[in-house]
């Protein structure tokens, strides 16, 4: 059974310029144990949604219809006071930017047990053993809990940020961008620190990032989001093997991948859509190589292309 | 080929910056950053040179050092050095590789004596050939050469006023012969200056004739023509009515003329004399600079010969010591040329048209309160390309266009804001494009790009390369970008260039340990590769205190005893090892303090110094393999109850070659080469002393 799952949701912002459909009708299922990776170019939606599944929304976001069911709950429709309760402790986010997501005035340690303390109504003094504990278990030496931030480096005020997220012991993780803007080597080492946690204790993961390569490494699903929408979604194996939508080829392809030939990867040429006065129809359509008569006018809807596997694409559609 | 640029052993180091307080009161030494610690590479011209590494690794100092938009601390930057300067150098650095290590240190006292004689003599043949060929500049009198353009010129005047004695003619140019000449054609009334009035007004109304005619002939109006001819013509009606060749009056103007020119005539023969006898005392002093100048050069050739004979035998007692330290004041000398790392402001300006910069981030890069038009002319305006912004706007819309914002005028009003993260690269790289230069260093010009657009970029790099003939220092954390563009490669960890040399090579071949692990954990878009990954524990040391022996060796996956590790490193080690046999061996229960002397000594405290020393041995032989630090254990002596350790003193590897096209600095990467085929790029050693601190210590 899904322990988290994402049911057409639709997530727009207010602006001063109009309304902007940041989600646009997104479902999705992470299975327990699983981890999905969230994929697509920037301003695709891919942090809103995740901020939508915890209602972290800025004020002028709204999720306006669909639900977001975990175990049972629909966190869309629930009140504020009862969402606390499910928020951190059982569902927590790696906040995008290690770098400035924590207070540089604070030190480490109360950073860490301040999601203790209000979200397990513990003492502060109480929380020192268990932040020490987490400090252990994504490796720092505890020793240092009293630092503050710019005594960290990139890597390691990485490694805080997921220690703050796995405070109150969460059943699901969301990772958004865990390792853009750092090394190769400390992504590997992050990568992996998120994965033996993952196995450890029995966490579901959402992992967001723009960097296929870094999916395709880690997840066990993928979904690819695109203006706004999902256009592809399935077993990671599958999608990076045989992507159905033209728009997952495109940026598959994009990537240059040093076990492969030594040409420099074509590009998707044109600019993502404007998610402020969406044409209708696909919203890939001026981008697409493939387009043709109902790409412009009818938006696709989700085609089944394979076991767990969906393509919002016409060319996709059952024969007849 | 000969290199665009070269950069030689180049170090930047950014002070560590202490509080007065504690700068006052602590005995600390000053400390440094060691940003760049000492790299060398050639980059050609045509080429993508990629420098890779993680962030801290230098490179984008390296970079902004090349631009000189560091301080550079030491070494050498040198651009567009000519062929025949280039060849001489790589002979030279060749023969000082081939000397260095056959060179026996001389012993202190021997070789400030040898290099104070050497400095003397050099400071001798220098003053020789200045009193030689500098003679007159020291002595203040005229050279050989210019007092023979002086009896060149005294002949030409002897020449002049000796046919005008003869022929009896006026004296040359005088205006007495003129007024003369005037008076008899045109008669007394007539000066020089009403003669040549007239004459004016002649031209002017023969010019006025054919303007007139050309009216005519073109049937354009003639009006003006006509009046301005009548205005001549009446004009020289006036003169005219004066002209009178037989005028009595002029008879006795004539008289006292010609009386006047018998007068200069005779002035005439004077100056003559007075030039002939100024003629022969020239010829004189010029014969006795020529005899003066050859004595002087045959006695400057037997001082120079002499110095010469003691020169060599200096050379002979000096050797090859004295050879390399010798051929190091030259390869400076060439160096010192080229070297843009010395340059000064003026120079810099010329610098900023031959090499520019891609900044890595677009949205930051560019100023926000900047048109478009503004942020590319300004390079143009800063470096007086162009005057003003009008002349400016020609170039920048071609600029633009040439990155692909097409139309240009639909780009160029607009903000930065405006545009998407691909566009704004785009005007990164036409500002550094503006003002033509052939060097470019691409600051991780795609990281903050999305993969879709990144590629677009690139292709417009490559393609702006092409044609433009442009050459990249192409500085990139990202291997997957440096496997799909580099000509070369060079990987950096910790301020140091670790391997090096052809692109594909290196990304499929790596050698050294590190660049092994870097590569291994590119993560891949292709789900059927998943190969082992080598993933490096902790993170790169502060550059303020860089590991002993190899950098990179407390990482290091394969490290063994030489690698550099120093007496705290083992002194640890030994304290976990005495820790985990306490159970299992007796002996290592009885171990005391640890104590470490100087950086690769240590004393241990034990009971039983012999038995001690028996379980170390053995667990070293036992354990050495997988624990490196106790493999750089070299002697154990044991004396009473204490153990004396000595380690093995590390050094630093030198970047090696390995064979062609690819360079390595690591013990454990042996060369695949011929032994007589590998060369060493490793940086030269500055000498502590040039000639002319030298020559001042003589003195």
């Amino acid at each position: 059974m899904a322990i988290l799952e994402v049911d057409h949701l639709k997530t727009y912002f207010d602006t001063r310029s109009g309304i902007v459909r940041a989600v646009d009708d997104v479902s999705f299922k992470l299975e327990k144990g699983e981890s999905l990776g969230l994929a697509g170019e920037s301003g695709c939606g891919k942090t809103t949604t995740a901020l939508s599944v915890i209602r972290l929304l800025p004020k002028n976001g709204r999720i306006l219809d669909g639900h977001i069911m975990y175990l049972g709950k629909d966190l869309a429709a629930i009140k504020e006071s009862e969402l606390r309760r499910v928020r951190w402790k059982q569902i927590s986010i790696v906040f995008q930017g290690a770098m400035n997501a924590l207070n540089p005035v604070k030190r480490v340690s109360w950073q860490i047990a301040e999601a203790i303390v209000v979200h397990d109504h513990e003492r502060a003094e109480d929380a020192s053993a268990r932040v020490e504990e987490l400090l252990e278990l994504v490796g720092i030496n505890p020793a240092r809990k009293d630092d503050y931030p710019h005594e960290f480096s990139g890597g390691m005020r990485q490694r805080v940020m997921i220690a703050m997220a796995l405070a109150c012991s969460p059943k699901v993780i969301i990772a958004d961008e865990p390792v853009t803007a750092l090394d190769v080597m400390i992504q590997a080492q992050i990568l992996e620190l998120l994965n033996r946690l993952r196995e450890e204790m029995d966490l579901s993961m959402i992992l967001i990032s723009h960097d296929l390569s870094v999916i395709a490494e880690t997840c066990d699903k993928v979904a690819i989001m695109y203006g706004g929408k999902l256009v592809e979604d399935g077993p990671a194996e599958r999608v990076f093997r045989d992507p159905q939508h033209p728009y997952t080829q495109a940026l598959i392809r994009s990537f240059p991948d040093i076990y492969g030939p030594r040409d420099l990867p074509p590009w998707i040429p044109g600019q993502p859509p404007n998610l402020l006065d969406p044409a209708p129809g696909c919203r890939f359509h001026p981008r697409c190589p493939y387009a043709f008569a109902p790409c412009p006018t009818v938006d696709p809807p989700s085609f089944e292309v394979g076991p767990g596997h969906v393509a919002a694409c016409h060319l996709r559609a059952p024969a007849g | 080929m000969e290199p665009l640029l070269s950069i030689r052993d180049l170090k930047v180091w950014f002070p560590v910056r202490m509080g007065i307080v504690s700068g006052l009161f602590s005995k600390a030494e000053r400390k440094d950053v060691r940003a760049v610690d000492g790299i060398s590479l050639d980059i050609l011209p045509g080429e993508i040179y990629c420098l890779v590494g993680e962030s801290g690794c230098g490179k984008t100092t390296t970079g902004k050092a090349v631009l000189r938009l560091n301080d550079v601390t030491a070494g050498n930057v040198l651009l567009g050095t000519p062929e025949d300067e280039w060849k001489r150098l790589a002979a030279i650095e060749g023969r000082l590789r081939e000397l260095r290590p056959t060179l026996r240190p001389l012993t202190k006292p021997q070789e400030r004596s040898l290099t104070w004689y050497w400095g003397e003599l050099q400071a001798l043949k220098d003053s020789v050939i200045e009193l030689a060929y500098d003679w007159p500049r020291v002595s203040g009198r005229l050279d050989a050469d210019r007092l023979e353009r002086a009896v060149q010129l005294l002949d030409k005047r002897v020449a002049e006023l000796r046919t005008a004695v003869d022929s009896n003619a006026p004296r040359p140019l005088s205006r007495t012969s003129r007024k003369v000449e005037i008076i008899r054609s045109k008669g007394g009334w007539f000066t020089p200056r009403r003669a040549n009035k007239m004459k004016v007004l002649e031209t002017a109304l023969a010019e006025a004739e054919y303007r007139l005619r050309r009216a005519e002939v073109t049937g354009s109006p003639t009006r003006a023509e006509n009046r301005k001819l009548r205005r001549v013509r009446k004009k020289l009606e006036l003169l005219r009515r004066h002209e009178n060749p037989d005028d009595p009056q002029a008879i006795s103007k004539l008289r006292s003329l010609e009386a006047k020119l018998e007068r200069e005539r005779r002035i005439t023969r004077m100056e003559l004399q007075d030039a002939e006898a100024d003629l022969a005392r020239t010829r004189e002093r010029l014969e006795a600079a020529r005899r003066e100048e050859a004595e002087r050069a045959g006695r400057a050739e037997r001082a120079y010969r002499w110095i010469a004979d003691r020169m060599a035998e200096v050379r002979k007692i000096g050797g090859r010591r004295l050879e390399y330290w010798e051929l190091l004041q030259v390869r400076n000398e060439i160096v010192a040329r080229f070297d843009l790392a010395k340059w000064d402001k003026s120079q810099l300006r010329e610098l900023r048209k031959r090499m520019q910069i891609i900044y890595q981030d677009p949205y930051e890069s560019l100023n926000p309160k900047f048109s478009i038009f503004d942020i590319v002319a300004e390079p143009l305006l800063a470096n007086r390309i162009v005057a003003t912004s009008t002349e400016a706007e020609a170039v920048v819309r071609e600029a633009l266009e040439d990155v692909g914002l097409k139309p240009a005028d639909e780009y160029m009003f607009r903000y930065p804001h405006e545009l998407s993260g691909g566009q704004r690269q785009r005007v990164g790289i036409a500002a550094a494009l503006v003002v033509d230069p052939d060097f470019i260093v691409a600051d991780e010009p795609v990281s903050m790009l999305d993969a879709s657009v990144r590629t677009e970029i690139l292709a417009l790099l490559l393609d702006l390369k092409k044609r433009r003939n442009l050459t990249y220092l192409f500085i990139t954390h990202d291997l997957g970008l440096a496997w799909v563009l580099a000509d070369k490669v060079a990987v950096m960890y910790l301020g140091k260039i670790v391997e090096m040399g052809d692109g594909p090579e290196i990304i499929q071949n790596p050698r050294h340990p590190y660049t092994k692990a870097l590569i291994s954990v590119v993560p891949s878009p292709n789900p059927e590769i998943r190969r082992e990954k080598t993933i490096l524990r902790g993170e790169r040391p502060n550059a303020v205190d860089i590991p002993a022996g190899c950098r990179f060796h407390p990482r290091c996956p394969v490290a063994v005893g030489i690698c550099g590790w120093n007496a705290k490193e083992v002194q640890e080690e030994l304290g976990g090892l005495f820790k985990r046999d306490a159970s299992s061996h007796p002996t290592a229960q009885n171990f005391g303090d640890i104590v470490t002397d100087g950086p690769f000594k240590l004393h241990v405290v034990t009971g039983d110094g012999s038995a001690a020393e028996r379980y170390l041995r053995e667990r070293i032989a036992a354990l050495g393999g997988e624990r490196p630090a106790l493999a750089s254990i070299r002697e154990i002596r044991a004396d009473g109850g204490i153990l004396h350790v000595g380690l093995h003193v590390p050094a630093e590897p030198s970047l090696r070659q390995i064979r062609e096209n690819v360079w390595a600095a690591c013990h454990l990467v042996e060369p695949e080469l011929a032994p007589g085929a590998v060369g060493e790029v490793g940086p030269l050693p500055v000498p502590n002393q040039s000639l002319s601190s030298t020559r001042a210590i003589a003195r």
